[in-house]
């Protein structure tokens, strides 16, 4: 009986051609990254052939860097989030939330790490509620998280009395501008949280989880999973990391505004996540390409401000950018089944 | 439907629709290599063939979804290229599908007349004549005991089934095809739908029947076609070809004994159920012993897989107490009977067990995490070896660790399921409709698996609609009815009319009016 089926199911699984050495190659590094690295190099072919004396100095090299710590931790922030089967469109707001909140606290106290710490704490409170209205209310995240987006918002604009609150601490100053071994604080913040976020996702038990999770909630749970613990988890990541996001934002501008963030930083976030190759319905995705979406994003946005493309055009350029993305997933996606 | 002159059953039927040499190819695959069949009017030619034997292909060519690379459709003489299902509709040429696009939002009556809805004063929907059509068609089929009015969403899978091919006959059917129409309807559904079909043979109708079934085949097919590879290796009456020709044409070569009826002595009890009562099911109990199979039998609905839910941790209990060697469960989700030793594969593969988008290896290694990491950090090694270990016990065959499950076929993402309980070495094992969707082949090894993982001592609970599978594979059998459990029989007191009227017992019977 074992030879018939032997022979049968080695049909089958034999239908494939042997993988080359080329393909196991193209496996490794992954096809989408390729895609992707094809496409940053046109970007970058095109400014540099626009302004190439400009875009390749080194100042501007930085520049692109510094533009990209911020988006950077919060796509991919998103990207793990969106991997668990969720979406957090309040990065944002809880951004201009976190930098009143910091503010606040540095003129309260006068202690710089008070602030900081209180600016964390708020973004994991609001990351908590974001998972909380999701995972025990059952409500669809997209909605969830427009609702708290408002209210964050809402939020930040009642605590600072729709003020912009100055941060006059030094250590602040250091931070948006300062170095260390020659390389700016943000840019070193931004590399060491994706690699925590990278290590976590590749390497952890929790990281594969949060796949299984998003890949299918209820294979998962048959599997032991405790998706709820899990999904609020994922949700109080997003918080700290705009939280993050708030403090490098407050740094920079050596202020707490409540309007700040709310200038397309979830867009942006959510459109370098997909770039990267996550599935919205999740279970799918990887740091590497969200961080990849968002140099291809922070190349883009140097480039257009080198060629004086108009903001509003701009504007224009970023919203389709997240569309064709999608539309680039749904064809290979189609393709693939 | 046209008016169609009954064919005297002496002559052949000339044939409504002839396939001539149609082939088809999907990449590397031969789906189909030079078809030739004749399908005649007035009469049932059951389609045979293991998963991937080129069935569902065929029929897509028929329906015009797919088109051939080669061959012709010659339909009534004419050939014909039909480029979409609506070329096919045109032609009265309709496919049933095991699980049917309804609406569920609509009524039956406007799924029905779906595109032919008639209005009053040009607007709105004129109810009258909708529910008259749908009568006067319920009433041609015997399909009383269905409201016009109930919602899509709320039909039963056999109900749907039967609203689809209404929805053909409306709108003239003259070759039917249906593809494993009976794989989740009771018996009683089932034997509803036969009536159908052979009313559609009668009034000169094709039909197409596909089905895994044997006895179905022998109820109503005229001729056997069975597909092998891509190629038709025989098409001959019904009444020329035994069981065990069809399923050795079928596989390639000649199928041994399914189940192998040697008795054992069973271990100690490692399940017992005392009382259990949850939203869907009532006072359940029983027991499992080590190295014994139970398999649980019953109609849809009937609680069998809700019991099972019940004992996994997915439903929780109302009352009454699950025990594993003697100590009761707390459970409150599945990760408590998995930590008790249990596993579950459950009923529907594809959503309910396997990760899609993730490879074996990945699949194998989902519940094991404390053997693939080190405070939290994967050990890839420990992973593979894991995965390998399970591959080559259960004789996987993946080309290798990392291939997508996807890419499997059923009976090896069967195996993978069992792997990754098995690589948890638990003491129960609860199998849903363990070979579902599982061709003929690869559905031998997983019953010699099952009975083998009894003989190393496990405790298994099985779950099956098929008969013949579930008194195979037992040890003893529980009945349930009703969401209760209405008798137990031994193996060597089973048979199949036996175990039927236990499940019906609930529809014998009047309603007990329990506290």
């Amino acid at each position: 009986m074992n030879t018939i089926t032997d022979e049968i199911e080695g049909r089958v699984a034999g239908r494939g051609p042997t993988e080359t050495l080329a393909r196991r190659l193209m496996r490794g590094v992954g096809t989408h990254n390729l895609s992707l690295l094809v496409a940053l190099a046109c970007l970058v072919a095109i400014f540099g052939g626009m302004r190439p004396d400009v875009f390749f100095s080194a100042r501007n090299i930085e520049n692109i860097g510094q533009g990209m710590a911020i988006l950077g931790i919060l796509a991919t922030a998103q990207t793990i989030v969106i991997i668990s089967g969720g979406l957090d469109i309040s990065v944002g707001a809880v951004v201009g939330l976190s930098t009143v909140c910091i503010a606040l606290g540095v003129q309260a106290t006068d202690s710089a790490l008070v602030g900081i710490l209180f600016g964390l704490v708020i973004g994991a409170i609001a990351g908590l509620v974001n998972g909380a209205i999701v995972t025990i209310g059952g409500v669809n995240a997209v909605i969830a998280t427009l609702g708290t987006m408002a209210a964050f918002r809402g939020v930040a604009f009642i605590m600072s009395d729709g003020q912009s609150i100055s941060i006059f601490h030094p250590l602040f100053r250091q931070i948006g501008s300062g170095r260390i071994l020659g390389l700016q604080i943000t840019i070193e913040i931004l590399i060491a949280v994706v690699a925590i976020f990278f290590v976590l996702m590749r390497y952890t038990v929790i990281g594969r989880n949060i796949y299984a999770i998003g890949g299918n909630p209820l294979v998962a749970r048959l599997a032991g999973l405790n998706n709820t613990g899990y999904q609020i988890g994922v949700y109080v990541l997003s918080g700290v990391a705009a939280g993050l996001g708030g403090l490098l934002l407050a740094a920079r501008t050596g202020s707490g505004q409540p309007i700040s963030g709310s200038d397309g930083l979830e867009l942006q976030a959510i459109t370098a996540a997909v770039l990267g190759g996550c599935a919205l319905t999740g279970g799918k995705g990887s740091i590497v390409g969200g961080v990849l979406g968002v140099i291809i994003l922070g190349v883009l946005n140097n480039g257009m401000i080198l060629t004086s493309v108009p903001t509003f055009y701009q504007m224009v350029a970023r919203g389709l950018l997240l569309i064709l993305a999608v539309l680039v997933a749904e064809q290979q996606a189609k393709r693939y089944s | 439907m046209p008016a169609v002159v009954p064919l005297s059953a002496t002559e052949p039927a000339p044939p409504l629709l002839a396939l001539r040499g149609v082939s088809k190819r999907f990449g590397v695959v031969q789906a189909l290599a030079g078809i030739d069949l004749d399908i005649r009017a007035g009469e049932v030619l059951a389609l045979v063939g293991e998963n991937g034997a080129g069935k569902s292909t065929m029929m897509r060519i028929v329906e015009g979804v797919v088109p051939p690379d080669t061959g012709a459709l010659i339909f009534d003489g004419v050939t014909r290229e039909p480029r979409r299902a609506a070329d096919a509709h045109a032609l009265g040429v309709r496919v049933i599908h095991q699980e049917p696009d309804i609406a569920p939002d609509l009524s039956v009556a406007e799924n029905l007349f779906m595109g032919d809805l008639r209005r009053t004063m040009g607007l709105f929907l004129d109810r009258g004549d909708l529910v008259r059509r749908t009568l006067a068609l319920f009433d041609r089929f015997g399909l009383g005991g269905l409201s016009p009015w109930t919602r899509g969403g709320d039909l039963s899978a056999a109900q749907r089934q039967l609203l689809e091919i209404m929805r053909a006959l409306r709108t003239g059917v003259r070759l039917l095809a249906l593809d494993e129409p009976t794989s989740s309807l009771t018996e009683d559904e089932t034997q509803r739908l036969f009536a159908i079909v052979r009313q559609l043979k009668a009034a000169g109708v094709a039909i197409v029947y596909i089905s895994h079934r044997m006895h179905e085949i022998r109820e109503l097919a005229d001729r056997i076609a069975i597909l092998r590879d891509g190629r038709m290796v025989t098409v001959q009456p019904a009444a020329d070809l035994a069981d065990e020709v069809v399923l050795s044409r079928m596989v390639g070569r000649p199928v041994n004994k399914l189940f192998d009826h040697a008795t054992r002595e069973p271990g100690p009890v490692v399940l017992t159920l005392r009382g259990v009562t949850t939203r869907r099911i009532r006072d359940v109990s029983f027991s499992v012993r080590a190295g014994e199979v139970v398999g649980m039998a019953g109609l849809v609905g009937a609680g069998r897989s809700e019991t099972a839910e019940a004992i996994f941790g997915v439903d929780p209990l109302v009352s009454g107490t699950v025990f594993m060697d003697g100590v009761p469960l707390r459970l409150r989700s599945p990760a408590d009977a998995i930590v008790a030793g249990i596993g579950f594969a459950p009923e529907d593969r594809k959503s309910q067990a396997l990760l899609l988008k993730a490879g074996v290896e990945t699949n194998i290694t989902l519940c094991v995490p404390d053997l693939i990491s080190r405070a939290g950090f994967l050990r890839s090694g420990a992973a593979h070896r894991i995965a390998r270990k399970q591959a080559d016990d259960l004789r996987i065959k993946t080309p290798h660790l990392d291939q997508l499950v996807t890419k499997l076929s059923g009976g090896n993402q069967q195996k993978v399921v069992l792997g990754r309980w098995l690589a948890r070495r638990p003491k129960l094992l609860i199998l849903d409709e363990p070979t579902r969707g599982i061709d003929v082949g690869t559905k031998a090894e997983i019953y010699a698996l099952i009975r083998h993982l009894a003989d190393a001592g496990l405790a298994v609970l099985i779950v099956s609609s098929e008969m013949p599978e579930l008194i195979g594979l037992s040890d003893r059998i529980v009945v349930m009815a009703g969401g209760r459990v209405v008798g137990e029989v031994a193996r060597a007191d089973a048979t199949e009319e036996g175990i039927l009227a236990l499940a019906m017992t609930d529809n014998i019977i009047p309603a007990r009016t329990d506290p």
